[in-house]
């Protein structure tokens, strides 16, 4: 079965801006993937070349087995979408939006209603049926609009920051319904700001001013980043990490409530010695240990790596 | 291709649904799109009346003669003037004038009756408050109609005393005859105006908010990663309004006919059938600003960019014969131009289809243009 997404050197430049620079990577049918990366790092205009609704400015991109820019029609009956902003119609009842998207979509008589049925008891919406759309909070307009996303049963669910704005009770319903997609083998391709969202995904790719950083499931990003991280506890963070600039080798240092994070690369500082070298200015070091890298770390320092103002 | 025709046709069905459904609940919108057209009538016709009648005037008699008096009674027995007061010294003008108690101000000086009778050419005074042009221009030319009229009288007595009869004097009389509105009501003339500058309103302003809503909303996009093509999103978006279009005319029709006395001298079938090809333009029209503009507010200042030129272009209010020649072909721009002639015609001189193809045709060919373009313009994928 072929890939359900593949891009190669997709660009979008929007008036000589390049929003999007040359993406090309593929996603397989039944994983969950992860868009990673900061507001203004072309995680939505990539998202709407995918679904049809941008012109790419060049390169190309398959979903489903068909191109996006010749046929997107094809492509519009297989996937699911849900923009990052609500976007269903406020003056319609619950109902109403669920009956207006089924049938756009041609669904009807016993396949809508056990569709229907089946999402209202996912979204826990079945008691607000008859509200309009716009009475609803913040969660229950997500969890509609997921709903509405899946009314045809698409084979590929494009996610834009589902989370973004969203309480953490309904930010987890969310991820239970998109889980339980997953068992269905949809495929889900889902952007985010969040990293720790990034950590449920099956792979994730870190985009940043249009590019991408880094790529692979999350738990390899960090063994193979490349680098050592180690948590100090201090009693002074701030006055500590001014004191601790010209240490041999250390790539950056981040504060972390009471504890700071230092970065080295890999093999290039042992715990012991660094217990040794941060012995000397006072004694004032709780514990030292080695930890795991988290995503935040790895970004923030791919970031930091990669040429200023590029 | 049977299958293609049905699913589009659903389609077309469902979000011609949700749009009515988003109308009614919609107090607000609904009361603005039944209520102010028939608000904007009844004001209309009693506001736009160009009628001038009773025009309050002021005589000055310096003579104080029966031929003075005679004089002054034709002015005011004519229906046009009526009297407004008297004064004994024309200086006393001035304030009835300045005060604007009064428009007209006639002054007949000392010796009227001796120069009329000595045969010498005497000199009466009219004096009009030409704040408004238009009516001080007709007051004007009532005031020489009068006096010309009471020459002719003079004339025919100083003929008949040398013993000439009046029927052997030669004399070009015109005889006019005022067709299409014999009582030159002008409510008959603006009624039917109105009635295409609220229906130009009404569809050309609604449908472009309501379709740029739809992008500001964030709906049009999640529209557009569905099936529904964008042909079926215009139509959809298109016949609701066109329905409010024709309530709108019933609304103001009935208030024309049953309110206004307005004679309908044509067919009312007629009217409708030719109505619906105005609509259309108008809807393009309306859906092509929805194309251009990004949000409600600027669509509603395009609307009314447009619509300016429309009411004062289109011989609504102003007679395009009036214009200067130049302005006169910019007028054929104007699609309310054909529509508003064709109303008039039908409503007034009971015109039938024949005498009105010279306007439908470039109405029809206008809404062709303004729905093909907004075709072409309104695309689901962006640039």
């Amino acid at each position: 079965m072929p890939s359900a997404i593949v891009l190669k050197g997709l660009v979008k430049e929007f008036s000589g801006i390049r929003a999007v620079d040359g993406l090309s990577f593929s996603v397989e049918r039944g994983e969950i993937f992860g868009l990673v990366g900061p507001d203004g790092a072309g995680k939505t205009t990539t998202i709407r070349m995918l679904v049809g609704v941008l012109l790419p400015t060049s390169g190309t991109a398959e979903v489903a087995g068909f191109d996006v820019v010749r046929q997107p029609e094809e492509i519009k009956k297989r996937i699911g979408y849900m923009s990052q902003k609500f976007s269903l119609y406020g003056e319609l009842s619950v109902q109403e939006n669920l009956d207006f998207f089924a049938d756009i979509y041609l669904v009807s008589g016993r396949e809508k209603e056990a569709r229907q049925k089946r999402l209202l008891h996912f979204s826990k919406l079945g008691p607000f049926v008859g509200r309009q759309a716009r009475h609803l909070s913040g969660g229950m307009k997500q969890k509609l609009g997921l709903s509405c996303a899946l009314i045809h049963t698409p084979e590929i669910l494009f996610l834009d920051e589902p989370t973004t704005g969203v309480d953490p009770v309904s930010r987890r319903e969310l991820w239970e319904i998109v889980y339980d997609l997953l068992e269905e083998n949809v495929t889900i391709f889902v952007s985010t700001p969040y990293m720790d969202e990034a950590e449920r995904c099956s792979r994730v790719a870190f985009i940043h001013k249009g590019k991408i950083l880094a790529l692979d499931d999350p738990k390899q990003l960090k063994t193979t980043s490349g680098r050592e991280v180690f948590e100090v506890k201090v009693k002074n963070p701030r006055q500590w990490r001014e004191s601790l600039e010209g240490l041999p080798g250390l790539l950056e240092v981040e504060i972390f409530g009471d504890k700071l994070h230092l970065s080295f690369p890999k093999g290039g500082m042992e715990e012991t010695a660094l217990k040794e070298l941060l012995a000397r200015p006072g004694g004032a070091v709780e514990s030292i240990r080695k930890i795991v890298p988290s995503l935040e770390d790895l970004f923030i320092s791919l970031v930091k790596g990669q040429p200023s103002g590029g | 291709m049977e299958s293609f025709w049905a699913e589009a046709a659903g389609r077309v069905g469902q979000v011609v649904k949700k749009e009515v459904i988003q109308i009614l609940r919609d107090r607000k919108f609904l009361v603005l799109v039944l209520v102010t057209p028939v608000l904007q009538t009844i004001i209309f016709g009693y506001v736009a009346n160009v009628d001038v009648t009773d025009i309050p005037t002021v005589v000055c008699d310096q003579d104080r003669s029966r031929a003075s008096r005679e004089l002054a009674d034709r002015f005011l027995q004519s229906g046009f003037f009526s009297r407004a007061g008297t004064i004994d010294d024309p200086r006393e003008a001035d304030g009835w004038l300045d005060g604007g108690k009064a428009k007209v101000v006639l002054v007949i000086p000392f010796g009227y009756s001796k120069e009329v009778a000595g045969k010498k050419t005497s000199e009466v005074q009219v004096l009009v408050d030409a704040t408004n042009s238009n009516v001080a221009g007709i007051a004007a030319s009532y005031a020489s109609a009068i006096v010309a009229e009471t020459n002719v009288d003079m004339l025919l007595t100083r003929l008949q005393r040398i013993g000439i009869r009046a029927q052997e004097t030669v004399l070009v009389e015109p005889e006019t005859r005022v067709w299409y509105n014999p009582e030159l009501k002008s409510v008959n003339f603006m009624v039917p105006g109105m009635l295409c500058v609220i229906l130009l309103t009404s569809t050309m302003n609604l449908t472009g908010i309501s379709m740029v809503r739809e992008k500001e909303r964030g709906t049009a996009e999640q529209l557009a990663v569905t099936p529904v093509r964008s042909w079926e999103v215009v139509l959809a978006k298109v016949l609701p309004f066109i329905g409010i279009g024709f309530i709108n005319i019933v609304f103001i029709l009935f208030l024309g006919i049953f309110w206004f006395g307005v004679p309908l001298a044509g067919s009312l079938g007629l009217l409708f059938a030719l109505s619906g090809i105005f609509i259309f333009t108008s809807l393009g029209l309306g859906v092509l600003i929805s194309t251009v503009a990004a949000t409600q507010q600027q669509a509603m200042m395009m609307a009314q960019f447009f619509m300016v030129p429309n009411m004062l272009l289109s011989g609504f209010m102003f007679p395009i014969a009036n214009m200067p020649a130049a302005v006169q072909y910019v007028t054929y721009l104007v699609p309310l131009r054909y529509y508003v002639e064709i109303v008039r015609r039908i409503f007034m001189k009971g015109a039938g289809l024949p005498e009105l193809w010279n306007q439908l045709v470039p109405l029809a060919v206008f809404g062709i243009v303004a729905v093909g373009v907004a075709s072409l313009r309104f695309r689901k994928v962006q640039k």
